[in-house]
Formats: C-alpha cells, sequence, structure tokens
C-alpha cells in the first residue's frame, strides 16, 4: 500500500495515519521473522522510533513503507540470534500445526520438496546481511531500490546480496527460487 | 512470480493481531504522538511538592519534552509488587556476569544543532576482573534541520575533541575486580533488607566527603543495580531502599527515549541542577535503564538543553551467563 505522506510523518497529530496504514503489515513481518511475544513489542517500537525520528523522514527520497521497513529490521537485528534458535526450532519440527500457509501453493511446494523444515535450515545459513534483503523481497515486497534504501546501503549491495543468497539457498534446496 | 515467492508461500504466516491488543498497542504508540501541554523537566522538578498533594505527578515524555500525568497513589504499589517479584527469582547461574547498556547522549554544541550520540556499553565480571568494552555506534545531527544546522556550522566533528569518537571499535580494559567501583563486600552477600542495606553502604561515606550522604547513596545504589552482580534480592532492597531516601520519588508511566514504560525513582534534583530517574519493568521489577536531565540552565552546561533529558542508559541485557568475552 502505497500512501501520500508529506506533511503527515512529521505532523504528530496526523501520524496516527501511518500507525492505521501499516501497524500489521509491520507487525506481519516482524512476525514471520521472530516469535511473537518479542515482534509484538518490535513491531510498537517501530513505530516509536518512526514517531521520534519523524523529522529524519525525507518524503522525496522514497515512499514512507521502506522506511518503516527499514526500522524494523534494525530492531530484527537485535535479535538475531533469537530469528536463527527460530529456523532452526522450524526445521527441527515444522510448523505449528494449526499454523497458516497450508493452501494449495504451499502443498505444491512441498510436493516440490520445499518444505518448512528445509527453508528454514536454509535461511538459518544465510548471513544476517543476506537474510535481510531476501525477507524484505518476499516479506515486504520491497523493490531493490526500496531494500537499498531502507537498509541505508548501496542497490549494488542488495544485488550483490541477493545474489549469493540465491546461490546458498539453491544449494541448500535443490531448485531455484 | 515475484522474487522469493517461495518464501512467502512456505514459511509459516504470523496470525492475525488480537484486536485488543492492537487498540492499546495503538494508544501505547499515540500517546506519545498525541500533543500534550509542554511543561518542562525544571517545571514538573518544581511543582512536584504541590502536585503531589493533589495526587498526580506531571513528568516529561522523554524524547521530545512534552509530559503526562500518572497517579502517585498507585506508583507505590506498582513498584511494590514489581519489587515482590524481584526478590523471588532465583539469582541465575554462569560462568560470569555480563550486563549491556546502549547509552544515547544528546549535546547542543554551541546551541545551534543537536547531536545524538550512541555508545554500546559492556561490561563482563568472573570475580576476579572487570572487562569493559565501549564501542562508539554512531554520532550523528539528531534531525533533518540539526544536519542543515551543523553543514552551515562547517561540519565541525560531531565528537568532543576530548572525546573523540572511534565508531565501530571497542575500546577494552580489564582491571582486577577489587580495585574497581566501591569496596561493598561480596555481591552475593549485601543485605536483602533495605534498612540495613542502606546502614552497611552508609559505613562507606567518607567522612568530610563534599558530596552529602544521600547523594552518595544514590551513586552508589545506580552503581550496585547497574555493574555489580548483586541477587535480585539485594537489587530489590536497593530500590526499596532508594524509594524510602528522603527527597526520592517514584512515578508510574514513565516512557524512556525508545517508548519503553516503567515505574521510576526520581532523585531530587542535585546542587549541579542535574536530575537522574532510575527506570524498572512494571512487572518484573528489572532496571530499564537510567536516564538524566538538567533541571535549568547552567553556564556549566552550555552544551545541554535544560528541560528535557539528556543521556540514557537502556539496559539490553544483565545476568549470569555461560558466554565469554572474544578478543
Amino acid at each position: 500500500m502505497t500512501m501520500s505522506l508529506d506533511g503527515t510523518v512529521a505532523d504528530p497529530e496526523r501520524f496516527a495515519t501511518v500507525f492505521d496504514a501499516h501497524y500489521e503489515e509491520i507487525r506481519r513481518y516482524v512476525g514471520r521473522r521472530l516469535d511473537l511475544d518479542i515482534a509484538e513489542d518490535l513491531a510498537a517500537e517501530t513505530f516509536l522510533v518512526a514517531f521520534r525520528r519523524r523529522h529524519t523522514f525525507d518524503p522525496a527520497r522514497g515512499d514512507i513503507r521502506p522506511w518503516l521497513y527499514g526500522i524494523a529490521t534494525r530492531l530484527v537485528g537485535r535479535h538475531r540470534r533469537a530469528e536463527v534458535r527460530r529456523y532452526r526450532a522450524l526445521a527441527r519440527s515444522g510448523p505449528p500445526p494449526d499454523g497458516d500457509g497450508h493452501d494449495q501453493r504451499v502443498v505444491d511446494r512441498v510436493a516440490a520438496g520445499v518444505t518448512v523444515q528445509r527453508l528454514s535450515a536454509a535461511l538459518a545459513g544465510l548471513s544476517r546481511g543476506e537474510r535481510d534483503v531476501v525477507l524484505l523481497v518476499a516479506y515486504g515486497e520491497l523493490t531493490y531500490d526500496e531494500v537499498a534504501a531502507a537498509l541505508g546501503i548501496a542497490y549494488g549491495t542488495v544485488a550483490s546480496r541477493l545474489s549469493r543468497a540465491r546461490t546458498k539457498l539453491r544449494d541448500a534446496l535443490g531448485v531455484e527460487l | 512470480m515475484k522474487d522469493f515467492q517461495l518464501i512467502d508461500d512456505v514459511m509459516p504466516d504470523a496470525p492475525p493481531a488480537d484486536p485488543a491488543r492492537a487498540m492499546a498497542v495503538r494508544a501505547r504508540v499515540l500517546g506519545g504522538a498525541r500533543r500534550t501541554p509542554r511543561w518542562s523537566w525544571a517545571l514538573a522538578g518544581a511543582a512536584v511538592v504541590s502536585v503531589l498533594v493533589a495526587g498526580f505527578l506531571a513528568i516529561p515524555r522523554l524524547g521530545d519534552g512534552t509530559v503526562h500525568t500518572a497517579r502517585m497513589s498507585d506508583a507505590a504499589t506498582v513498584l511494590d509488587v514489581a519489587l515482590d517479584r524481584l526478590a523471588a527469582r532465583p539469582s541465575g547461574s554462569g560462568a560470569r556476569w555480563r550486563r549491556e547498556t546502549l547509552e544515547v547522549h544528546l549535546s547542543r554544541p554551541k546551541g545551534a544543532y543537536t547531536v545524538e550520540r550512541r555508545i554500546k556499553d559492556v561490561v563482563w565480571r568472573d570475580g576476579a576482573t572487570v572487562r569493559t568494552e565501549r564501542t562508539d555506534l554512531s554520532a550523528e545531527p539528531l534531525t533533518a534541520t540539526d544536519r542543515r544546522a551543523w553543514k552551515a556550522a562547517g561540519s565541525p566533528p560531531l565528537c568532543a575533541a576530548e572525546d573523540r569518537c572511534r565508531i565501530g571499535s571497542a575500546r577494552v580494559e580489564s582491571l582486577p575486580a577489587d580495585s574497581v567501583g566501591y569496596p561493598v563486600g561480596p555481591a552475593a552477600q549485601l543485605p536483602t533488607d533495605a534498612a540495613t542495606l542502606r546502614r552497611h553502604l552508609l559505613r562507606l561515606h567518607p567522612q568530610g566527603a563534599p558530596e552529602s550522604r544521600e547523594n552518595f547513596l544514590w551513586n552508589l545504589a545506580t552503581h550496585l543495580l547497574k555493574d555489580i552482580e548483586i541477587t535480585p534480592a539485594t537489587r530489590a532492597a536497593v530500590c526499596r531502599m532508594l524509594a524510602a531516601s528522603p527527597g526520592v520519588t517514584v512515578v508510574d508511566g514513565v516512557t524512556d527515549v525508545e517508548g519503553r514504560v516503567g515505574v521510576a525513582l526520581v532523585q531530587p534534583p542535585r546542587e549541579n541542577d542535574m536530575q537522574e530517574l532510575i527506570l524498572l519493568d512494571r512487572e518484573s521489577g528489572e532496571l530499564l535503564g537510567l536516564q538524566e536531565a538538567l533541571l535549568k540552565p547552567n553556564p556549566e552546561y552550555a552544551d545541554i538543553r535544560p528541560g528535557t533529558p539528556f543521556r540514557w542508559e537502556l539496559i539490553r541485557s544483565l545476568g549470569w551467563t555461560d558466554e565469554a568475552p572474544t578478543g
């Protein structure tokens, strides 16, 4: 979802618009990377940090979404060990029995041999920087430009991290992503 | 198909937000965004006596200088219950005791722009030595306006000349444990009763010291909470001791620079117009951090903006571990 937020971010009274438009997707993004109890807190913290730093948001340099995803990703980075532990746990036991993600597409993928267990193990094998760019693309649906803006890194760095990650994932899973 | 669609398809999704919880988060976040009357920290400090009579204390909402009110009658109860929980916790175990803090400092060189400096501070204690690792993480103009003012001033170094930043490079120091800090005795054997602890610690106050007994006790207490491997029961006693100290107030609902809400022990204003507070988790009584404000303009602290906090120490982790320092 893209919004025109010129002036909205910097205006405390109108910051509610930013929260309402993006809280759920940021919470979902963090909640797919960390356990929910941590994720709920980090999603809230993302918006508290965004509010405090609202004057540093420059709409001329990009949309609000990459900016929020960037803050959330940096907060997730403080829990990288917990994230890797979570992937390793998923790699051992798979998703919770009533977890989401059992639609036909998943059935197809599982039939192709790409299970939650194998994918979790593969994600645990990525470096933090590689995982950040991959998951911003996969979960946040950010473009490479937006990933670069979110993480404050060069476009070329995004591309090279994605390339390395793609190779590692292909080697681990035996399929192209 | 989009890039990495497979990951999106296969990996478990987060369950939808519980509406009640989402509303609570919204209120918490936007509570910081809503404009409330701007009272300065100094005004809040000066108003403490009269406001307390009414049962409310005005305190600054940290970070943007706005304030909200907290019911004092509840604050002491919140603290008491949290400290009961803390005192009942086991001590934990491990080969070393480790504390990690993120420090955030705001300064205004020549009053022209605000610089935010972030420092990671880690302490390891293994009984014999105290190892400290201090790493500058960043030093930046706080806002886009500050950045413009900094550039207009000729982009001078963002760290003070006497304390140059070395971003990303840890300064490591190891010293014998008995040469660092106050000689309080074995940490595990410190009293767990507030009154006994106060008597024990005041024995260390040097006769004729320029520092008042209460200031000395506050500083020693923050040192114990932050830097020493004292037991949870002693941690609770330190907090109860401070809560009962002359001039110290207990305030619930204080928010730190990252939006964490806690119950605070607020130091009475010091002679140099500084005031520190200790922020504790409302549920567990664990230390969330410390923060400090200059209450009114003081020419000795010309680079500090008065009336709003300028220094935070945010506890990231604290306790026993089997991890070992590297490098």
